[in-house]
């Protein structure tokens, strides 16, 4: 298996030249769930202060941030300068996505244990904090990003001497990703750790409440608090009070941090706010009209729920017994008592399809989705809560990316069933006017969700995952060592595995085919056909030879000499196939040749082996016959010819008439004409 | 029913075409022979009594290739009446001295008998002629079938490949 497995490349990259990391040095303060950071060097700007993130490759990265600060960096916020791949060492050598941040040097405003940085006080606090982030928040947002990672201990004095504040990177991971949900705006913060989705501005502006909180304090507050009882205690008090825990934060900074962690966003504090903060004027912001409380509580596992986001959450984190309360009751009359202000039309009741049990009243196959479905009815703007799940959908494609680094196929199946046609449609129609954005995210979640319930080569759950994480590497186990970004790259790994005598079948591994459908063009048929004849050596390893020759023309590779060999030498049976002993010859003969000049391409073009088979599969279908027929006109022509027989004697007598008529001419002209 | 009925359709049309081509010759051979009667007498029984043997074959003759049979012995029989016409024609043996001589019944009659002999021996050589070329073309074909064999190997023979022919030996030997 070692052979199987690619090999890091020989020399480093041109970025791995220029910059040094030191594993040696790790800066466990800049870490994310993304990657981890060590100490680097810029060896063409030796006196810049800059750290090195080797990125994880399960966890998906927020290319577009990339794309947006290198070069047009935010203020007081970390930036990234650059990245590429680079061989590091850390436990053994691999081949690493690395990028470039710049570093600030004065350490974080609150450490991993919890204490503040000495400097920290709430002058600076009310200065240096709040104004960075405003100022970070006002680059970042007018870009269109969100940044969904601040927390007290990413937050970073510039330098030692310096009072100006940074804040922590927000690119290696997800939005939101494994975040404490303390730290989360309460919409988002019922979503499940890995699947908070995008978020909005506001969730900026919350966790920057929370951290100023925190930092207030002197301490984690988000630190080991049980999820149930201050999610309840952030529905009862507000979350400001529920994480202080009563304590109160007087004067000024304790209205800004009041405003930032408003639980309705309507009521959220933002930009304006906090600028006419500054400037001392304190402009309470209107009321929010949502009401999320019901008529009368509902008592669910022996806890009354006035709110129905609880309820809903309750429901959801224990859909069987969800179910059963709700196939026991009077559903009609519980909405009627329970939601005495809105409107039920029948469409409604019918979307929500919640029966009473039948018979013996055992599980149905679709109690979950029952469940789900009123879960959204109650929590229309929170999370998709299903099977035990509850999931922000733009979230869904870190969710996938996280279950597939946990092997967990338990969760993919359970994405897989959400999106069932009527299921989604029964969903939009319960919350679609409470949540606008709800169609959209299904339908755009849903074209690539499609492939996950497909068993073909180049589909499945694999296609399911790069087709959501485009930007995530190639997860094949054969890569562990490498990182595999594109084509190019999996193809130069391959030609790298095919050097130490791997890299067979590849093109079988699942990961290694959806990741080629994803990120190449019309690929899929070649799968399909790859995945048809895997029982059949010939033709397989010839499907693989025109694959990758047409992959080394469209991407314009380098030879690859090592690929081609073991192609060659895949192909093998193939020639041995090949009936007719000259074209044999032959097609051996420029497979020789060419074996050494790694041009697939041309291989392919000189040899066109589907051509061949074609051709020769053919042209000996035409040589049976031919001998067929040879061996039939042999047995008519060796019985024995008699004189009896109709056709000598027909020829025989033709022949005594044309010798008669001979003589008769011959006489009569001796006859007559004599004289 | 109608498959059944096709293959003896055949050959009674077969026999209507060659009754209607004897038919035709003898009534053009009557009408030449009435032409000859008015020019020359002599010559006109000169071919009667020298054409008997053709004729004996026209009426008695059976089987098939009657046509081809007669033809040959009409044109040998033809033959040596031409070579006795010539004289009575110019009138240079009277009919009477010609018909008294046996050879002159030898020379038509046996000329009838060539054309009978023609008929036998001409299956016999066809049969060699047949022969000879069958074997040519057996040779033709092996040699095909031995080049397909060496180009796309014993495969081509498919399920029925080739065994080595084993020779029978008699347990007395």
């Amino acid at each position: 298996m070692s052979g199987e497995v690619a090999p890091v490349p020989g020399g480093q990259s041109a970025f791995g030249d220029r910059y040094e990391v030191i594993v040696a040095s790790p800066l466990p303060e800049f870490d994310t769930h993304g990657g981890n950071a060590y100490s680097a060097k810029d060896k063409q700007n030796p006196g810049a202060d800059v750290f090195a993130m080797v990125h994880n490759p399960t966890v998906p990265i927020r290319n577009e941030l990339f794309k947006g600060l290198k070069g047009r960096p935010v203020i007081n916020m970390v930036n990234p300068v650059d990245r590429g791949l680079m061989n590091v060492n850390i436990g053994s050598a691999k081949q690493r996505l690395v990028t470039i941040f710049t570093r600030p040097t004065g350490g974080a405003l609150m450490n991993a244990d919890g204490t503040l940085h000495p400097r920290m006080n709430a002058n600076r606090l009310r200065q240096n904090v709040v104004l960075a982030a405003l100022k970070a928040f006002a680059a970042l947002h007018k870009r269109g990003y969100t940044h969904r990672m601040i927390s007290p201990t990413r937050m970073y004095f510039a330098s030692s001497e310096s009072d100006e504040v940074i804040l922590g990177e927000c690119y290696s991971s997800p939005a939101g990703y494994l975040n404490p949900f303390p730290l989360e705006a309460l919409e988002v913060s019922f979503a499940d750790d890995a699947v908070r989705g995008v978020g909005d501005f506001s969730c900026d502006y919350y966790q920057l409440g929370t951290s100023l909180q925190s930092l207030y304090f002197g301490e984690k507050l988000w630190d080991s608090r049980d999820r149930n009882s201050l999610m309840m205690a952030r529905i009862n008090q507000g979350s400001f009070g529920a994480l202080s825990g009563g304590r109160d934060i007087p004067g000024a900074l304790g209205t800004l941090i009041r405003g930032l962690m408003a639980d309705e966003p309507d009521e959220r504090w933002n930009a304006e706010e906090v600028l006419d903060w500054f400037e001392g004027v304190s402009r309470n912001k209107r009321t929010s009209m949502i009401t999320w409380t019901m008529s009368r509580p509902t008592t669910f596992k022996g806890v009354a729920y006035v709110d129905r986001r609880l309820l809903a959450d309750a429901f959801g984190k224990d859909p069987k017994e969800a179910a059963n309360f709700l196939k026991t009751m009077d559903f009609s009359s519980w909405l009627q008592t329970c939601f005495r202000d809105e409107i039920f039309s029948e469409r409604l009741e019918f979307a929500l399809d919640v029966r009473p049990s039948e018979g013996f009243g055992g599980a149905r196959a679709d109690d979950y989705k029952m469940v789900s479905r009123v879960c959204m009815f109650l929590s229309p703007a929170g999370p998709l809560y299903y099977k035990g799940h509850s999931l922000m959908l733009s979230g869904i494609p870190t969710l996938v990316a996280d279950a597939f680094a946990r092997d967990d196929h338990e969760t993919m199946t359970t994405l897989l069933e959400i999106f069932d046609g009527t299921f989604v449609s029964a969903l939009v129609e319960i919350a679609g006017d409470k949540n606008p954005k709800l169609q959209s995210l299904f339908k755009d979640i849903g074209v690539a969700m499609e492939f996950g319930s497909g068993k073909q080569l180049g589909r499945g759950l694999e296609r399911m995952l790069y087709e959501l994480n485009p930007i995530l590497p190639c997860l094949s186990p054969r890569f562990e060592k490498v990182w595999i970004g594109s084509l190019v790259q999996l193809i130069r790994a391959l030609e790298r595995v095919s050097a130490q005598g791997g890299g067979k079948n590849i093109l079988l591994d699942r990961h290694v085919a959806a990741f080629c459908v994803t990120h190449g063009s019309n690929l899929d048929r070649d799968f399909n056909s790859l995945a048809a004849s895997q029982h059949n050596p010939a033709i397989f390893n010839s499907l693989s030879t025109e694959f990758f020759g047409r992959m080394q023309k469209q991407l314009q590779l380098e030879s690859l000499p090592a690929l081609l060999e073991k192609l060659v030498d895949g192909l093998a049976p193939v020639v041995k196939n090949l009936k007719n002993k000259k074209r044999r010859e032959h097609v051996q003969a420029t497979l020789d040749k060419l074996k050494k000049s790694g041009d697939i391409n041309k291989l392919c073009s000189e040899v066109n082996l589907s051509k061949v088979q074609a051709l020769d599969a053919r042209e000996f279908s035409q040589a049976c016959n031919i001998i067929t027929k040879l061996d039939r006109e042999k047995i008519k022509l060796s019985k024995k010819i008699e004189p009896t027989d109709s056709e000598p004697r027909k020829k025989g007598y033709n022949g005594a008439r044309t010798a008669a008529f001979v003589m008769f001419v011959l006489i009569g002209f001796l006859v007559f004409f004599r004289g | 029913m109608a498959k059944k009925d096709k293959p003896a359709k055949k050959p009674v049309r077969r026999r209507r075409q060659n009754q209607g081509s004897g038919g035709a010759i003898g009534i053009l051979f009557v009408l030449l022979l009435t032409v000859i009667v008015v020019i020359n007498r002599e010559a006109a029984m000169l071919i009667v009594i020298g054409l008997i043997p053709t004729l004996v074959l026209g009426i008695t003759g059976k089987g098939d290739f009657k046509a081809e049979r007669m033809q040959s012995v009409a044109l040998a029989n033809m033959s040596g009446v031409l070579l006795l016409l010539a004289s009575v024609w110019s009138k240079s043996n009277g009919f009477e001295e010609l018909i008294s001589n046996p050879t002159n019944w030898i020379i038509m009659w046996g000329s009838a008998a060539i054309g009978y002999a023609l008929n036998f021996v001409g299956p016999m050589i066809a049969v060699m002629i047949l022969q000879n070329m069958v074997k040519e073309r057996l040779k033709a074909m092996q040699q095909q079938r031995q080049e397909l064999i060496d180009l796309w190997g014993p495969e081509v023979l498919g399920e029925k490949q080739e065994k080595p022919q084993q020779k029978f030996i008699s347990p007395r030997q």
